[in-house]
């Protein structure tokens, strides 16, 4: 099933297309929340419960469209927002965004010429570290044993190539 | 706490390699650890911006956005003045005719809830002070990648 026919599955109520939903995007879901300075555990109950609410509101024929991970992802930096300036919370306040942008997350972190610089840096990569990073990063449904079984690579191996991937592009999103 | 993650350790977290006592420590130290769980975070960014190179297709352009957003406050407020309040709710690619919502919250007792629910939906909202507020999510597609 494409993700556009599981989505719209979804919001006419299928579980079993939710669950594959939340299976093939929870991980961004919690990610964006770590990048935001929420720690894991709350990280995913917030996620949690931004999946319950979208579900809510398919149910009650209130989502007209889902975007995701995008939609997701905003509703668990929303609560995650409400829940800092809930009266009495301890943790760390999030972390002040530009803009205060929950969706735009790569204008909070790194600027769009660093993004940019990076997709060129990964453009002269092999194409064996172009194919895992893509894959990967690109469909998040791709387990690392998945990627591995895809390009025929041992897992170990496909996990020693995302660290130098990482490592050459963080360089050029960290740089000056 | 005096003995910190290894960055590498923290860069397998992030990457969904660690088993998952490995995992357990990990999420047990930042939470006790301020500094590693920094250490996380920014990982965490790393790593959501790479799923941004990945992606390609949608790069958000802070500059286009802010200047659809002075649109899109002046437009709101132009069709109160007239006495209007539009009806269509814009999506995340909106065509060039499409107008914006405008939501009043019109009293305070439940301003919090209606801003919440109007920032949820992507409207365009007055709050009990006649204020626009706008929901600063958005994500302009602009292609053009190889």
């Amino acid at each position: 099933m494409t993700e556009g026919a599981t989505e719209a599955a979804a919001r006419s109520g299928d579980r079993a297309a939710w669950t594959e939903l939340i299976n093939r995007h929870n991980r961004r879901v919690v990610l964006a929340l770590l990048a935001r300075g929420v720690l894991p555990a709350e990280a995913r109950e917030l996620a949690q419960e931004a999946w319950l609410r979208l579900i809510t509101r398919a149910d009650a024929k209130k989502l007209d469209r889902l975007e995701l991970p995008g939609l997701a992802i905003r509703q668990a930096l929303f609560l995650a927002q409400s829940e800092a300036r809930r009266p009495g919370h301890q943790a760390e306040p999030l972390d002040a965004a530009p803009e205060a942008s929950v969706e735009s997350v790569e204008e909070v972190y790194f600027s769009r010429e660093k993004l940019e610089r990076a997709r060129a840096r990964l453009r002269e990569l092999s194409p064996s570290a172009r194919a895992v990073f893509e894959r990967l990063y690109g469909d998040p449904a791709l387990s690392h044993a998945e990627v591995a079984a895809r390009v025929g690579l041992s897992v170990q191996r496909v996990r020693q190539i995302i660290c130098e991937v990482r490592k050459v592009l963080r360089a050029e999103l960290e740089g000056g | 706490m005096s003995r910190h993650l290894i960055a590498d350790i923290v860069e397998q977290y992030v990457i969904g390699a660690l088993d998952p006592e490995s995992v357990r420590f990990v999420e047990a130290h930042v939470a006790q650890c301020p500094a590693c769980a920094q250490l996380l975070q920014e990982e965490a960014q790393v790593e959501v911006a790479l799923h941004e190179v990945a992606a390609r297709g949608h790069v958000v352009s802070l500059s286009s956005r802010r200047r659809r957003v002075g649109a899109l406050v002046a437009s709101a407020a132009a069709a109160l003045a007239a006495g209007v309040v539009l009806t269509v709710v814009f999506g995340s690619t909106p065509p060039a005719s499409a107008q914006p919502t405008v939501r009043r919250c019109v009293d305070a007792a439940t301003e919090r809830d209606c801003l919440s629910q109007a920032q949820f939906d992507g409207v365009i909202t007055l709050d009990p002070r006649g204020q626009p507020v706008v929901p600063r999510y958005d994500v302009t597609p602009t292609g053009g990648q190889p």
